[in-house]
């Protein structure tokens, strides 16, 4: 076989093996693929606090109230939905089976994601704005306004303490 | 994705070795070079006196075939193609400047997600002759390249159904501007075939530089770059003419 020949031929079969390699290659997705944001509770102190009893959050819905935490006790934090096509979203905390409630307002954009055409796509959001009822929370404070797959705490609820 | 690192830099050592272990095309050589000065004949100069002779050599001008014979062998479909003009100067330093056009139209199986563009790109680099001192028309070399890119993509999918409130969010991104700016490491092979003509390949780390306005979670392909928001590798096989300004051989 001639050199030039020899040439070609380990040419052609490097590139051969090249693409067998490349066309096992596969796109890596994200591992979490929730999307919720995040809020931890803290005293007047900044300390984190658990809710002395049980709180039962729901999400208000046009057809109706959606429990996304039902009795939990001792609760220190909580992941929540938001929605893809409202502006705003109201969450009712209810403590202790009804002993107080407040109401929780998140303001914020949809941004439909385009995560990849493999992993396919997802709905982030960006809280504008975070107010609430002051019956036994104080003050909501966006602390991290991106809600993504980052899991990273987006508000801080701060409630009155007992003098 | 770390035994994909692996396989790949296996099949590059394998591939800069071999034409060390075979400079000559099937005959087993020592692994030694030949000294400059037994190179030497009556008349003529040695392969280290012409790598320092004349500047300009001559132009390889090249056509990247590879953008479209890679597609066949995975399922995500994008193309392109790809001209260059390399410059040669002493056989050592290879100015470079490539052109290309790519552009994808495809629809994932999985989610059903349509995503089109196309636009050109273009890359300004240098490679470099590891076997400069041998004086041969084959060779390996090594190189860099800066890679710029302009172009709109469009993304349709099914509508996103929220699973708390149950509405439904439309997904349709229409001519979404964006512009990108990558580095490549390259690494590949150019050997001879017939009189002025080549063939080779080249394989390519991608970093990306900048990519923006990131707007949707922002494009999955970029033209020149490939489908991916990180790093990337690529490859091109190409086919060569070279315009020889120099009576000697490059």
């Amino acid at each position: 076989m001639s050199s030039r020949r020899y040439t070609t031929c380990r040419l052609i079969l490097l590139l051969l093996v090249i693409i067998g390699v490349s066309a096992c290659s596969s796109e890596d997705c994200p591992i979490n693929n929730t999307v919720a944001g995040k809020m931890l509770f803290y005293n007047h102190l900044d300390d984190a606090v658990a809710i002395n009893g049980t709180l039962t959050v729901s999400v208000v819905r046009p057809q109706g109230d959606s429990v996304v935490l039902n009795q939990k006790s001792n609760a220190t934090e909580l992941s929540f939905p938001l929605s893809y096509t409202h502006e705003t979203d109201t969450l009712i905390f209810e403590y202790n089976g009804g002993i107080a409630y407040d109401s929780l307002y998140i303001s914020h954009t949809n941004v439909p994601t385009l995560v990849s055409v493999d992993c396919g796509m997802a709905m982030f959001h960006t809280i504008t704005a975070a107010s609430s009822t002051h019956h036994v929370i104080d003050t909501l404070i966006i602390k991290f306004p991106e809600v993504n797959y980052d899991e990273r705490e987006n508000i801080q609820v701060i409630y009155h303490t007992a003098d | 994705m770390n035994a994909k690192i692996s396989r790949l830099f296996i099949i590059l050592l394998i591939s800069v070795m071999s034409p060390l272990i075979f400079p000559q095309g099937g005959k087993v050589m020592a692994m030694v070079p030949a000294s400059p000065i037994a190179a030497t004949e009556a008349g003529k100069s040695s392969p280290l006196e012409e790598s320092r002779g004349r500047l300009f050599r001559g132009i390889y001008l090249s056509a990247d075939v590879f953008g479209y014979i890679y597609p066949i062998f995975v399922k995500d479909k994008y193309y392109s193609a790809e001209l260059s003009a390399t410059a040669n100067l002493r056989n050592r330093f290879f100015p470079v400047v490539e052109v290309g056009f790519g552009h994808t139209d495809m629809v994932s199986q999985l989610y059903e997600i349509g995503y089109r563009t196309q636009a050109p790109y273009y890359r300004i680099g240098m490679d470099y002759n590891m076997q400069y001192k041998n004086g041969k028309p084959n060779y390996i070399y090594l190189g860099g390249r800066i890679g710029y890119t302009s172009f709109k993509y469009s993304v349709d999918a099914p509508a996103m159904k929220d699973p708390v409130w149950g509405d439904e969010a439309p997904v349709l991104f229409t001519d979404m501007p964006c512009r990108a700016v990558w580095a490549e490491a390259v690494a590949g092979v150019r050997a001879e075939i017939a009189k002025n003509f080549y063939m080779g390949w080249s394989l390519r780390y991608k970093y990306p530089i900048h990519k923006g306005p990131i707007v949707n979670g922002g494009p999955w392909y970029i033209p020149g770059f490939g489908a991916s928001s990180k790093a990337a590798f690529g490859a091109t096989y190409s086919i060569t003419y070279y315009l020889n300004f120099s009576k000697k051989r490059p």
